[in-house]
């Protein structure tokens, strides 16, 4: 009776690991969609150089080989997509230069692909955690990447770690983590182990940055210079700036009281006063310029354009679309 | 005199002899039975958990926000679903049977996963349905482990059984990073793995595992009527033991808040999170069978209470200014034998105080006070955090654990003493 239950067990286990060999062999025989394919474009991208582009993440489900890809439409007519082979959580693209962060994944280690101007990978650099927020300077200098190393959403404040690196695109090298800068408030140095910064954006000359830095449960505006290392704090309750073209302003989430609910506001840089934009819905993004009078967001797959001086109505641009670039022709 | 003397020396004689031929031989058939059950499902259900975040964020783009949102709101029903599992093995004595309903149900949540591709509703189901699966089999399995064991061995058999459940733990992320490094497959090559796992496992407990017989001289109190058997429940020493995990539970910071607050200090790599996490568990792998032991002969109270006490060194690392790695290193293997000193001994204190009847439910209710208490403390510490800053929610920690202790000392080393007298 024992006997019959351990060749039972014995026949089962045969089985299974029989059976087990033969479903991932099989996997590794089939086509799957490209998904295993290292970035890089075959495609002609030279076109995101003469006209208006927007470069984001194609999340249309009807291909599921596809979802989480990067994908380019003209800003004229948006609604034609090309889909390239390079999967990203986030995507970022100015100046023929871009970032690409890798999905988040059973690897400790993640890639941050550099990429070239027909969006293919030219390097990469390695950062920890789960990626969230990509920027490129516009001269394609320097980029900037936000990654969660704790927790995994801004919602809860207090229990999430965030890092953010400016990234050398020309050395392909980690150049300094914001954590490193020398911060200060009111001409003090401002210090607190529990720093966090999120979300940079970069101004024409590339040294100058702007991001969100926060300490015991207030975010601040800091702006910053990549070259002195140094950091000073604007003003409070800004998050995820992005500078407009003209550098005039700060489109940035603002939290709704101390809820998990974000308006998108535009700052003038001059006063450091803001406005509320006519989305009313919670965004968490950081917002990208279409021009200098309309802002660009991801929500709820999609990706929406709305004014920047406060006026009109939230206009959906891109359908199961988000993280949007928007590449300006010379 | 002589008598007395004697007969003391001959039972030491004994259990030097018992300890003498180790672990398989002290610990029963089952125990050790369903360790390997355990081991085998965790590699199965640790291979899942590890690329499930990546799974719903790559293919159905599902934010894991969300899946944490949706993770939390179980967390209720997962204690509803625990004690329903330990109550019914205690109703029928058919503890066996009800762990195996919750073995299959997570096992055959494996290939649905594969089934139901990208339809986020039916993922979200099959995940939901293969945690109840973990919620319905722990109770009954933790019962048949003290059901099994002779009273005087229990930290033993629930050490042996947690070293061998950690062992899966840590494999199971190792064998599904393997399986996407060196082949070609995807996720569902891994859910079909794992499936193969976990139906080894169940085969183990179905094939070889029996029910525990009752001692015949309970054999009244098996057909005593339902309102007698919830009242052996709320008997005072027991709601004591559950008092006390849960205020204990209450002051235990998360895992992930103590490394957050060492990598703060030194600024490690973040990428030695995960290492962190392992090393804890590797730690209380080796420890959790000689903690047992250690309980088993100089009591479990001591051992579970001096578990407790290696948290105030933890704390403390985190409020010193100038710590380097070996702090680091330090803290893990503290960390890694407090969770060796109180998780299986909890359950043999436990076990040794609940009457056969109502073993499982009693488990239940006990797993389901202390993780309560857990969550809790990790919400305390995050608003502490947030509004004090992290060293004062550390400060407040040391305050709450020290009454916790001071209030829990009294209450155990009081239930022990009647227990030793009766």
């Amino acid at each position: 009776m024992r006997d019959r239950r351990v060749i039972a067990l014995v026949v089962l286990c045969a089985l299974c690991l029989a059976a087990s060999v033969a479903y991932v062999a099989r996997g590794g025989a089939q086509d799957d969609g490209g998904r295993s394919a290292q970035p890089g474009s075959a495609a002609d991208f030279r076109t995101i150089n003469t006209k208006d582009s927007i470069v984001f993440r194609n999340l249309d489900r009807k291909n599921v080989a596809r979802y989480g890809f990067t994908a380019v439409a003209r800003v004229e007519s948006p609604a034609a997509r090309t889909i390239e082979p390079l999967p990203c959580d986030r995507v970022y693209f100015a100046a023929g230069r871009g970032l690409c962060l890798e999905p988040a994944g059973v690897v400790v280690k993640q890639r941050v692909y550099i990429l070239g101007n027909r969006l293919q990978s030219v390097g990469h650099v390695t950062v920890q955690g789960v990626p969230s927020r990509a920027r490129v300077s516009p001269d394609g200098r320097y980029g900037a990447v936000t990654f969660f190393v704790y927790g995994h959403s801004y919602a809860t404040p207090g229990s999430f770690s965030t890092q953010t690196t400016i990234i050398d695109l020309a050395k392909k090298k980690k150049l300094v983590n914001l954590e490193r800068l020398h911060v200060t408030k009111d001409g003090k140095t401002f210090d607190s182990p529990d720093f966090n910064f999120w979300g940079a954006t970069f101004a024409e000359d590339s040294d100058r940055f702007y991001a969100t830095l926060s300490s015991r449960g207030t975010t601040y505006l800091v702006v910053g210079s990549v070259r002195a290392r140094t950091a000073r704090v604007l003003r409070e309750g800004v998050e995820c700036p992005s500078l407009s073209p003209d550098g005039r302003q700060i489109a940035f989430k603002k939290r709704i009281g101390k809820s998990s609910r974000w308006r998108l506001h535009v700052l003038d840089v001059s006063t450091l006063r803001d406005h509320p934009l006519a989305e009313t819905r919670s965004v968490d993004d950081q917002a990208e310029w279409l021009d200098d009078g309309h802002v660009l967001y991801g929500l709820e797959s999609s990706v929406w354009v709305v004014p920047a001086d406060g006026s009109g109505a939230p206009r959906r641009l891109l359908e199961s679309a988000d993280s949007p670039a928007v590449v300006r022709s010379a | 005199m002589y008598q007395v003397q004697d007969s003391s020396a001959l039972v030491r004689a004994h259990r030097s002899l018992l300890r003498r031929r180790g672990v398989g031989g002290r610990v029963g058939r089952t125990v050790l039975l369903l360790g390997v059950v355990s081991l085998l499902t965790d590699i199965s259900s640790e291979m899942v958990a590890t690329i499930l975040p990546l799974y719903l964020l790559y293919t159905v783009g599902l934010s894991p926000l969300l899946y944490g949102v949706v993770d939390g709101v179980y967390q209720a029903g997962a204690a509803l679903v625990r004690i329903a599992g330990g109550f019914v093995g205690d109703r029928w004595r058919r503890h066996k049977e009800v762990a195996a309903v919750g073995y299959g149900i997570s096992a055959f949540c494996k290939p649905a996963l594969i089934a139901v591709g990208s339809a986020w509703g039916a993922l979200l189901g099959v995940i939901l349905l293969d945690r109840a699966g973990k919620g319905i089999r722990t109770a009954p399995r933790d019962a048949m482990i003290s059901l099994s064991t002779p009273k005087e061995q229990l930290g033993t058999a629930f050490g042996v059984h947690r070293a061998l459940d950690t062992t899966g733990a840590l494999l199971g992320p190792v064998v599904a990073f393997g399986l996407l490094m060196w082949t070609q497959t995807s996720f569902d090559g891994v859910f079909f793995v794992s499936f193969c796992f976990a139906l080894v496992g169940l085969a183990v407990l179905l094939l070889f595992v029996q029910n525990p017989r009752p001692e015949p001289r309970l054999a009244e109190v098996v057909e005593a009527p339902q309102g007698n058997r919830l009242r052996l429940l709320a008997e005072r020493r027991f709601l004591g033991l559950g008092l006390a995990g849960a205020l204990l539970g209450v002051a235990t910071m998360s895992d992930g808040f103590v490394y957050l607050g060492l990598q703060q200090k030194l600024d490690f790599e973040p990428g030695m999170f995960p290492l962190l996490f392992v090393a804890t568990a590797s730690v209380f792998m080796l420890l959790a069978v000689p903690m047992g032991q250690l309980a088993d002969r100089v009591g479990r109270t001591k051992v579970f209470l001096g578990g407790y006490c290696l948290l105030l060194p933890v704390y403390g690392l985190l409020l010193a200014t100038d710590v380097g790695l070996p702090a680091v290193v330090l803290a893990t293997v503290l960390l890694g034998t407090f969770y060796a000193a109180t998780d299986g001994v909890l359950a043999a204190m436990a076990s040794a105080l609940l009457p056969e009847e109502v073993r499982g439910t009693g488990l239940a209710a006990l797993v389901t006070a202390t993780s309560t208490g857990r969550m809790l403390a990790s919400i305390l510490f995050g608003a502490l955090w947030t509004a004090f800053g992290y060293e004062a929610a550390v400060a407040a920690f040391v305050v709450v654990l020290l009454s916790a202790l001071a209030t829990a000392t009294p209450v155990l080393v009081r239930m022990q003493r009647r227990a030793s007298n009766a």
